[in-house]
């Protein structure tokens, strides 16, 4: 109990602490603005974020070496986090930039919103620099609690409150269990430091209280990532959320959930005989990528909704991503397996992140109050009539298919020949290589629908005019191409972020 | 609220409270004479153990929900209670004056607001597959941990001595400043994301928000 | 002396019945009390394994404990208004009628 804080971990932690105290300023700037002066908070608070960018890039060119011992042992500031650190902040400047056309048109209050949004990015930057599980926890519940209140944030939609209530009780129920299994992990081992447990799981990795504990920390983290038996709460919530805020959780949440996952796998998990032992959990977590990947396309191949859609395919993409992980936790040789497979499924993620963003982005463009055209069938002829949006969706359909000229394809790639250099792994890459294929139907019939059917009314309208969403589109359509065109740079980042050694 | 239900429910629900009130006071006395050695102590752990489990089955099990609340309030005042037998007075104080006082208060408020929430049938009849196996993995979890309990590798206690500060406001407060300082200052974001965020969803609908479209597209 | 392993069998039955809660009640603010109870027996079983413990590691345990009291006020204030929202635009809190959403 002599924690010694120095005025250093307050700049090795910048980002962070940046994040926090814009959204304090966007909430204030939304109390104190009137109808006479109105504050435009989406633009605000997505200059708070391109600041943060910049910050976090800063910040990631200092730490070459990760920066540990921060506060006392509860914060870790490496590469790796950093790079999560980015992939949120873009995911909350895309969602904020997306949600200001979307809030006027469908007469949304704006006020709490974008600084509920910017907490939730500063909860997950929070838990990805975690190394203690308390740190870990808080981050996790204030990422969370903002992620259900704006879930449940169109006031008076019944699909909204009824989505944010499921994910509710289901994620408290989570987070209960994630509490119950560090408390059990604290009882044996005397400490929730990630790096004291890891050292202590050499020895206690038999006693079967050690690997209850760890078994419901790994089911809480399941049910972040939307794994199948915990995927129940997934397709309901993405449903129910403003489209934006959707489109978040799918770039943000499931970026977070596979951080920590990564980090715990990568730390407390490292130890043989709890990888390999009697508990198998690699063999675990191979069934469940398989199960994860087949269950979210083949009910994404029944979805007339498209929002239901993306929610399902994105649980198949969790399975990918999971044999990724996979792919790393097999290894016995640590600093390998870092350097072999958790480049590419950082790769993924971000990639992911983007494409998904963008989908969901379409989504909110081409809705208007009257109709918001969540129905597939309401996207027939859409190229005739906006053909820009018809052209982007198609860049994000490939994209998430894993069509050669885009990200998806070389990030599909880079992860399944991951995968394939472990031996045993054969027969899931085979199951995620068909999977692909099959999702490829799906991905392919709204870009069906929308050049080779002809539009059924005259219900036209044009896309609400937002040069805010307009600007987040392009950017990711261009940066879709881009990292599918030049992967090596993108890909180079990846692989410097990766966890240290173990 | 059905009247007659309510009335019968709060006979018990008094008893209960007061047998509560009454053990947190004998406990603390108790624990200040600190009487380890006797078996006085266990069998007060035993009865208040027995009357946390017993209101937190009523919890789960009584149709209306302002009986529900009041029977969590007993089984957190009991839990107060353990705590205080394990030394963790400051803990039982907030265990109080937090859960039991305001956390309850909120629950019975919005339990007024919402009005009757009486409910027509218990039974497993929506998701049936998601409740077979969230009982299975109850009656797992109960099978699998509870033997482990009793294993070698539970810690046990050792007594305190009688200067100890254990479980006190000194250390506690100290450890929140130092070793937790970035937790405590997280907790300061979550509560900030739970006051926006509760007053951003829970408000009235505006004029010119869009009203509920039920099926439309 | 309090054997931890009592303690925490106690607290994991409270755990128990309040996961056995949020699966067979469908009153949607006495499910929301059933994870009050499952926050409550993690409470618990930190205070049983601070006491075992002592020291400083067991004021650790009494932090986090501490911690967690606060975190549950936060997710109950947030739930209820959950709630709140679903009952202006349902009227019912009951959870089966909550199903507007395809399958």
């Amino acid at each position: 109990m002599n924690a010694v804080i120095r005025a250093t971990d307050f700049v090795h932690t910048l980002p962070i602490l940046f994040v926090v105290g814009w959204a304090c300023l966007v909430l204030l700037a939304a109390a104190l603005s009137s109808d006479e002066r109105r504050v435009d908070l989406g633009p605000l608070s997505a200059l708070g974020l391109a600041i943060g960018i910049c910050i976090a890039a800063w910040s990631w060119s200092e730490h070459a070496q990760p920066a540990t011992g921060l506060f006392a042992s509860m914060v870790v500031v490496d590469r790796f986090a950093i790079f999560f650190d980015v992939i949120f902040m873009t995911a909350a400047l895309f969602t904020s930039l997306l949600s200001r056309g979307y809030l006027r048109e469908h007469g949304f209050s704006e006020s709490g919103f974008y600084g509920v949004v910017l907490l939730a990015c500063a909860g997950m930057m929070m838990m990805v620099h975690a190394a203690d599980f308390v740190a870990l926890v808080l981050g996790l519940e204030t990422m969370s609690l903002a992620i259900y209140c704006l879930v449940a944030s169109w006031v008076g939609q019944r699909r909204s409150a009824e989505g944010a209530i499921k994910y509710f009780v289901m994620g408290a129920v989570a987070s209960a269990f994630l509490l119950y299994g560090i408390a059990l992990v604290y009882g044996v081992t005397g400490s929730t430091n990630l790096a004291v447990i890891t050292r202590k799981a050499w020895t206690l990795s038999s006693e079967p209280l050690f690997i209850i504990g760890m078994l419901f920390i790994m089911a809480a983290l399941a049910f972040k990532v939307a794994l199948v038996p915990f995927h129940m709460w997934t397709p309901d919530a993405y449903e129910g959320a403003p489209t934006p805020i959707t489109g978040f959780m799918a770039a943000a949440v499931k970026a977070a959930g596979f951080a920590i996952l990564l980090r715990a796998i990568g730390t407390v998990f490292s130890a043989e005989s709890v990888v390999f032992g009697s508990a198998g959990w690699a063999n675990v977590f191979v069934i469940l990528s398989a199960l994860t990947m087949s269950v979210g396309n083949l009910f994404a191949l029944r979805q007339g909704n498209i929002k239901r859609m993306l929610a399902y395919s994105s649980i198949s993409h969790a399975g990918y991503i999971l044999l990724g992980v996979i792919a790393m936790a097999t290894v016995p040789d640590s600093a390998r397996a870092n350097a072999t497979a958790q480049g590419p499924v950082l790769f993924y993620l971000m990639q992911y992140a983007i494409t998904t963003i963008g989908a969901f982005g379409i989504v909110t463009w081409i809705g208007r109050r009257d109709a918001q055209r969540l129905m597939l069938d309401s996207w027939s002829g859409l190229a005739s009539t906006h053909p820009w949006a018809a052209l982007a969706m198609t860049v994000f359909m490939l994209s998430l298919a894993g069509i050669p000229p885009t990200a998806g394809f070389f990030a599909k790639l880079y992860l399944f020949s991951a995968a394939l250099q472990q031996p045993g792994l054969l027969w899931v890459v085979i199951i995620a290589i068909f999977n692909s294929v099959i999702s490829v139907y799906y991905y392919l019939r709204p870009v069906v629908m929308m050049y080779f059917q002809s539009a059924d009314s005259s219900e036209a309208g044009e896309p609400s005019h937002s040069p805010a969403t307009v600007f987040v589109l392009a950017l990711a359509v261009l940066l879709i191409l881009a990292i599918g065109l030049m992967p090596s740079s993108p890909l180079a980042w990846a692989d410097a972020s990766v966890l240290a050694g173990r | 609220m059905s009247f007659p239900r309510f009335t019968k429910h709060a006979g018990l629900l008094s008893v209960l409270l007061l047998l509560a009130i009454g053990g947190t006071a004998f406990a603390q006395d108790a624990t200040l004479v600190r009487a380890e050695q006797g078996n006085g102590l266990l069998w007060v752990f035993r009865v208040f153990a027995v009357l946390m489990l017993a209101t937190a089955a009523l919890t789960i099990s009584v149709r209306n929900a302002v009986v529900a609340a009041l029977c969590l309030v007993g089984t957190l005042i009991s839990t107060g209670v353990l705590f205080l037998l394990l030394h963790a007075s400051f803990l039982a104080a907030i265990q109080v004056l937090v859960y039991a006082g305001a956390i309850m208060v909120l629950f019975v408020f919005v339990v007024m607001s919402v009005g009757d929430a009486d409910e027509h049938e218990i039974g497993i009849s929506s998701g049936l597959i998601s409740k077979i196996l969230g009982l299975a993995a109850l009656i797992g979890v109960l099978f699998v941990v509870l033997p482990q309990f009793k294993s070698q590798i539970v810690p046990q206690a050792a007594p305190l001595a009688d200067t100890s500060d254990f479980g006190s406001l000194k250390p506690i407060g100290r450890l929140l400043f130092s070793d937790y300082l970035f937790p405590f200052e997280v907790l300061s974001v979550l509560l900030l994301v739970a006051i926006v965020g509760a007053v951003m969803v829970s408000r009235r609908r505006s004029a010119d928000e869009t009203v509920d479209q039920g099926g439309a597209q | 002396m309090i054997p931890t392993g009592d303690v925490l069998i106690v607290a994991l039955t409270m755990f128990a019945l309040g996961l056995l809660g949020v699966i067979i009640r469908r009153n949607i603010l006495i499910v929301l009390m059933s994870i009050e109870l499952m926050l409550n027996s993690v409470n618990l079983t930190l205070v049983g394994f601070a006491r075992a413990h002592g020291g400083s590691v067991g004021t650790a345990g009494h932090g986090f404990s501490f911690l967690i009291v606060a975190l549950a006020a936060a997710e109950a204030a947030v739930g209820l208004a959950i709630v709140v929202a679903v009952f202006r635009s349902y009227r019912t809190v009951n959870v089966n009628n909550v199903n507007l959403m395809k399958r």
